[in-house]
């Protein structure tokens, strides 16, 4: 199978921007081609979907909407009532054999791995840098960490998650890949008077 | 350079050991860090710094803050110039370029001074009675020298140089100043663990305080405060920050001056930033402005108001005058003339109230002030400077005329006619202040939920009270928070400061009579906009009486100042016109911004070509490189054509439209929305959103599909394919996309709940391309080994997946252009990987690439509809695909589109059109009408009866000026056109009423823009292989 090309190819380059700091006030990096897909389900049988993914997947369904859970590899997020995301950096075997025993009963399956550019923010002028156009409160008490929000950052619609991490502030943020180059853009516009460095593809 | 001639010797809140030097008017003069413009104009003795709006009379520095009427000026130049900025607030820094405004040939000689001379004659509404006619035009010719003679500072045409940030902020409780009441309010909840956001206009937190001088207790109160606000993590402080808007949902818009006490902004430094705060609760602490007094000649440079005068002395250094006057009904002024004593100037003051408390008059005597009790300043004398003032006997109960008692020289007249309490912020939320007889001051009236008023803002008088209040604010702002218990210890914060002095109550004064035996001077109230208290008479008297026509009358408080130092003064006399009290005058209405705001801060970085963000196909990058032209599709960045070297767009879409009729042409479809339509209930839901039926159509096939709005008007179209039995993969146009997706949303979470469908954009998902042309199948051939794409393996309609090597493609044969065609979709990531295979692929197949216009071309020759057909008025029926709709099912739309005027036979329906003669122009939108009404307008203006036969548009002589002698919205209209490569002529699709009934007539196309009348003949929208033969061939 051909590499997926990033949507970012032409104008991604690692290295210092902006503001010259000692440590940089923000890292910015793209995150590599991902499996993403997702489930809808149905109201009748949704609970039960959501207990066979435990038993076979060993990993929690998150039961509030914006919130996600994450086993090794593998995050699920609840972007919906009945619709959820799965989301992993490898190919996960026992995922696909599950979503493939699924039948439109049992609720449907959209393949959107292409669909999302993936970009990880993250270090002290995190939040600064994203709240320059999301107009989401991210400090921990409103924002903690698992949780996710759907949002707009400069008109663009973008999903903003904020991973767990002992010692860093850091957000994932999943951008329409058409958008990608004229978020990446803004992104960088914001994060220059912060000092950010952007960071190799990983 | 010249001496600071005026700074003190000692004290002030300035740096001395920063010297930084600047230029007003050219001149340079030397300032230090700590100074604002004015405050340096101030200590080299500078008085006159601008001239008035209307009467260019010379006007010095009024105040020392964003109330500034006067000192207005332009600063700095190129692509930073910015007028209009008050000298009040701008920071000194080193190498500051200021100029004066509204003045030639200079400030001090300003020829249009002559103006001022016939200032009776130039009253309000002078305009309006003057420039009224002799027609109806003639405005338009006035207004350009008058606006020339009036105005302020004069704008620029250079691109800013600055760039600008946005920013959202959140916090529990938004306090709003940071005098001793904000500081205090901060404090309070911060030591309860409210996340606060403290913010100050100034660059230094104190308000008050630092301005202060001697007073007991201030100074350390406020260092002390400063500490402990240091140590509060949760208490964010944002100076040089003004909250200018209050909006619902407790948002507010904020402006942040990164960079504008800079001489430039540091690399990567915005120059501004522009907040929007949401908070739970917000405390005004906002302070109180002063109010002038109103007396002849009130605006001769050296007339300050005495708060100012302190602000000057005792923060900045720097003495108005040394023989000053100052002119007071209330206590506040006092200290302002035992401030100019202790620096050294001669004093007098002048109180309009006879009697003051002992402890005054004992404070002035230790100072040595000479007191003018029960007096008033009658006018004030001099050129362009205050020389003297003349002192009258008043009575504020009785106010009348009364000779000259005496004239005292001076240098300085310091006034203070009260405070208003800075309410602006509750009144955009809708709550009105009301005037208090008491405090002589419109006071808050009803607080809107989630506000608290503090300190000066809620009338608090004094270091003491105003702590006090800001403690209770703060108190009550945590307990709302659900911060009721208790938090982080703390120091009392009142505890041990002095009470505040007797006060004798304020005498409230609206205007001074001028003095028996003198001429009338010019008494303003509202000194940036030159309006007088006569003006307020003269609209009174004219019949403007409510107060919201009296602003607009007299354009009283408009402008930069927003009427800050006017509005109150003007009820006032207003009052007194009306024989009313003030509180039945009634008060204009308060609006965002409540300082002027740049519309480069509101922009922010959304400039060029990020206006609005860019969605770029998979496919850009080489568009790019190709050197293709972008044209935009909701967002989208579409390539429009690829020009040869030296080609003209025609010359490129054409040679691109006739290639793919002659050979294959390969273009960016991934524009295209596209929405997975999936669940057992899938082909139900099509069925009902669309005209047609889609229940039957099998796996593996396409259908083209119609869906309208409720009310039956056509919302938009594409192809729906059936992937697998409860898969359907939809598309839609470019800019519907988003249109029909919300649509579906909506049908599936409001009317239809119970059904088992979910949709899915996936627009980001595929990249598309469509390969058209009669080599088309050649070129897929070449690249897609596991497809049969023979008409029996794929035939029209068909739809197939397979493989380009290692890329996954789904093919869908359908056409846009009336070839044999293909559209290809595979996952984004690889579509540039595909698009590639297929180029070079295409080179033994004679393939080009092409862009929208050329797309455009091919579907207008093959008669299909597009955006300029789907424009929101139109039916199946107008588009002539009424028997598309299927009678055996109801649809969305369906019921609707049967309505009288939707079914009506003479609604215009789709045809084809090409010119009559093969002259003149074909443009979409021109209106299309029926020769015989050509003279409809002639016979309307009873003018005689024309020849029943309209003359031909291509005769000689014929001229299409003038008219087309059409009138009202015909009977049709052209939707789309283009130069035809296959035929070889213009070719248009219109709406016309009769639709093909009229074909082969002729009928005129008017397009008034271009005074514009084109002969259009009627034909067939189907102008290449209407058979359809292309297509499988």
């Amino acid at each position: 199978m051909a590499d997926a090309l990033s949507a970012l190819a032409s104008v991604y380059d690692a290295g210092p921007v902006g503001v010259t700091r000692a440590t940089p006030g923000v890292t910015l990096q793209e995150r590599p081609a991902r499996n993403l897909v997702q489930l809808s389900g149905w109201p009748e049988n949704f609970d039960t979907i959501c207990d066979r993914i435990a038993a076979l997947l060993g990993i929690r369904v998150p039961v509030d909407c914006l919130t996600v859970t994450t086993h090794d590899d593998l995050s699920i997020f609840r972007v919906g009532p009945m619709r959820l995301w799965f989301v992993s950096d490898t190919n996960s075997t026992r995922l696909s054999e599950f979503l493939g025993t699924l039948e439109a009963k049992d609720g449907v399956v959209t393949e959107i791995n292409h669909s999302r550019t993936v970009l990880r923010i993250r270090g002290p002028e995190a939040r600064t840098v994203l709240n320059r156009g999301l107009p989401i409160d991210l400090e921990n008490g409103a924002f903690p960490e698992h949780v996710f929000v759907q949002s707009v950052i400069h008109h663009i619609p973008v999903l903003v998650h904020r991973l767990a991490s002992p010692d860093d502030t850091v957000f994932d943020v999943y951008v329409p890949r058409e958008y990608a180059r004229s978020f990446w853009e803004w992104l960088i516009n914001a994060a220059e008077p912060l000092g950010g460095q952007v960071l190799e593809v990983c | 350079m010249t001496r600071q001639s005026n700074r003190l010797q000692s004290g002030g809140r300035i740096d001395r050991s920063k010297p930084l030097s600047f230029s007003f008017d050219g001149k340079t003069y030397q300032g230090y860090a700590g100074d604002t413009l004015a405050s340096a104009l101030v200590a080299n003795g500078v008085r006159l710094v601008g001239r008035s709006f209307k009467y260019h009379r010379p006007r010095g520095i009024l105040t020392a803050g964003i109330e500034e009427p006067n000192a207005l000026v332009t600063m700095r130049g190129g692509a930073r110039h910015e007028p209009n900025v008050a000298a009040t607030k701008a920071e000194l820094y080193d190498g500051l370029e200021a100029v004066s405004q509204n003045r030639w040939p200079s400030l001090k000689h300003d020829m249009m001074s002559v103006v001022g001379l016939f200032s009776k004659l130039f009253a309000a509404g002078f305009y309006y009675k003057t420039f009224m006619g002799p027609t109806r035009g003639a405005w338009m010719v006035y207004e350009h020298f008058i606006r020339k003679a009036a105005g302020m500072g004069d704008p620029t045409t250079v691109p800013d140089a600055d760039t600008y940030e946005k920013a959202h902020g959140f916090c529990d409780l938004l306090v709003v100043g940071a005098g001793p009441a904000g500081l205090a309010a901060a404090i309070t909840a911060g030591r309860r663990g409210l996340r606060v956001i403290l913010v100050e206009d100034d660059a230094q937190l104190g308000g008050s305080l630092l301005e202060a001088g001697g007073d007991a207790g201030a100074g350390e109160w406020l260092q002390s405060a400063l500490i402990e606000l240091d140590a509060l993590p949760n208490v964010r402080v944002m100076t040089r920050t003004c909250v200018f808007g209050a909006y619902d949902g407790m948002t507010f818009a904020l402006i942040e001056r990164v960079s504008d006490h800079l001489k430039e902004p540091a690399p990567f430094q915005p120059r501004q930033r522009y907040w929007r705060i949401r908070a739970e609760r917000a405390i005004l602490a906002s302070g109180q402005i002063e109010r002038p007094l109103v007396f002849g000649n009130n605006d001769l440079p050296g007339v300050m108001l005495a708060g100012a005068v302190r602000t000057y002395v005792n923060r900045h250094a720097a003495l108005p005058g040394r023989k000053a006057v100052v002119f007071t009904n209330n206590d506040s002024a006092y200290a302002t003339a035992a401030d100019l004593r202790a620096a050294g100037a001669d004093v007098s003051l002048v109180d309009v109230r006879s009697h003051i408390s002992g402890d005054l008059r004992e404070r002035m005597n230790r100072s040595g002030v000479e007191l003018h009790l029960g007096c008033a300043v009658g006018r004030a004398n001099g050129g362009r400077q205050v020389a003297s003032v003349d002192i009258v006997p008043f009575d504020p109960a009785r106010p009348a005329r009364a000779a000259i008692r005496t004239r005292l020289t001076c240098d300085l007249l310091a006034v203070s006619g009260g405070w208003t309490p800075t309410l602006h912020l509750m009144g955009q939320r809708g709550a009105k202040p009301v005037y208090d007889e008491a405090s002589a001051a419109l006071v808050a009236n009803t607080i809107p939920e989630g506000f608290d008023i503090a300190g000066g803002a809620a009338g608090e008088d004094g270091l003491k009270a105003s702590v006090a209040g800001g403690v209770r604010a703060g108190e009550a702002a945590a307990k709302a928070c659900g911060q009721d218990g208790q938090g982080a210890q703390g120091r009392p914060l009142a505890d041990g400061l002095a009470d505040a002095p007797e006060v004798t109550p304020i005498t409230p004064v609206w205007q001074i009579p001028h003095p028996l035996n003198t001429r009338a001077r010019k008494k303003f109230v509202d000194l940036q906009h030159d309006v007088g208290a006569e003006d307020l008479e003269l609209a009174q008297r004219e019949g403007y009486v409510s107060v919201e026509h009296t602003k607009r009358y007299t354009t009283l408080g408009m402008a930069n100042d927003q009427g800050k130092t006017s509005n109150l003064n003007a009820l006032g006399i207003m009052a007194g016109l009306r024989g009313q009290p003030i509180a039945e005058v009634g008060t204009t209405t308060f609006r965002p911004p409540y300082r002027p705001v740049s519309i480069g801060v509101l922009t922010g970085p959304e400039t060029g070509l990020h206006f609005k963000p860019s969605r770029r196909s998979p496919m850009h990058d080489w568009h790019e490189a190709q050197g293709a032209d972008f044209t935009t599709t909701g967002l989208w960045l579409r390539p429009w054509y690829f020009p040869n070297p030296g080609e003209t767009r025609a010359e490129a879409y054409i040679r691109e439209a006739a290639h793919v009729r002659r050979a294959v042409g390969m273009v960016d479809v991934s524009s295209l929305g596209k929405i997975d339509v999936q669940g057992p209930d899938a082909a139900e839901f099509l069925n009902r959103v669309y005209v047609n039926g889609f229940k039957k159509l099998p796996v593996g096939k396409a259908r083209y599909g119609v869906m309208l709005r409720p009310d039956g008007i056509v919302m938009d179209d594409g192809t729906t394919s059936r992937i697998s039995q409860d898969h359907y993969f939809m598309t839609t146009t470019t800019g519907g996309a988003g249109k029909v997706m919300s649509h579906l949303e909506f049908l599936l979470q409001t009317a239809w709940p119970d059904l088992r469908v979910h949709v899915t954009s996936v627009t980001s998902q595929w990249a598309g391309m469509a390969i058209a042309g009669p080599r088309s199948r050649e070129v897929l051939e070449g690249v897609i080994s596991d497809i049969d794409l023979s008409d029996e393996g794929t035939p029209f309609m068909g739809v197939r997946h397979g493989h380009a090597g290692d890329l996954p493609v789904r093919v869908l044969r359908i056409s846009f252009s009336g070839e044999r065609a293909y559209e290809v979709y595979t996952p984004a990531g690889y579509g540039m990987a595909l698009w590639q295979r297929l180029l070079e692929q295409g080179k033994s197949c004679d393939m080009c690439v092409y862009g929208v216009e050329a797309l455009g071309a091919l579907r207008i020759e093959k008669g299909h509809v597009a955006g300029g057909e789907l424009e929101g008025r139109t039916t199946l029926a107008d588009m002539g695909l009424g028997r598309m709709a299927s009678t055996k099912k109801p649809f969305i739309g369906g019921a609707l589109a049967q309505r009288e005027g939707m079914i009506d036979p003479d609604r215009p329906q789709l045809v084809g059109l090409e010119l009559a003669n093969g002259a003149g122009t074909l443009r979409a939108g021109a209106i299309l009408c029926d020769p015989a009404a050509r003279y409809t307008r002639a016979i309307a203006r009873g003018g005689s009866i024309p020849e029943p036969v309209a003359p031909n548009p291509a005769d000689k002589g014929f001229t299409p000026g003038n008219g087309s002698g059409h009138m009202g919205h015909g009977i049709g209209f052209v939707s789309s056109v283009t130069w035809s490569p296959e035929l070889n002529r213009n070719i248009a699709l219109g709406y016309v009423s009769g639709g093909m009934a009229r074909k082969g007539e002729q009928i005129d196309a008017v397009f008034p823009m271009y005074d514009e009348l084109t002969a259009v003949r009627v034909t067939s929208p189907h102008f290449v292989d209407p058979e359809g033969e292309r297509l499988h061939g």
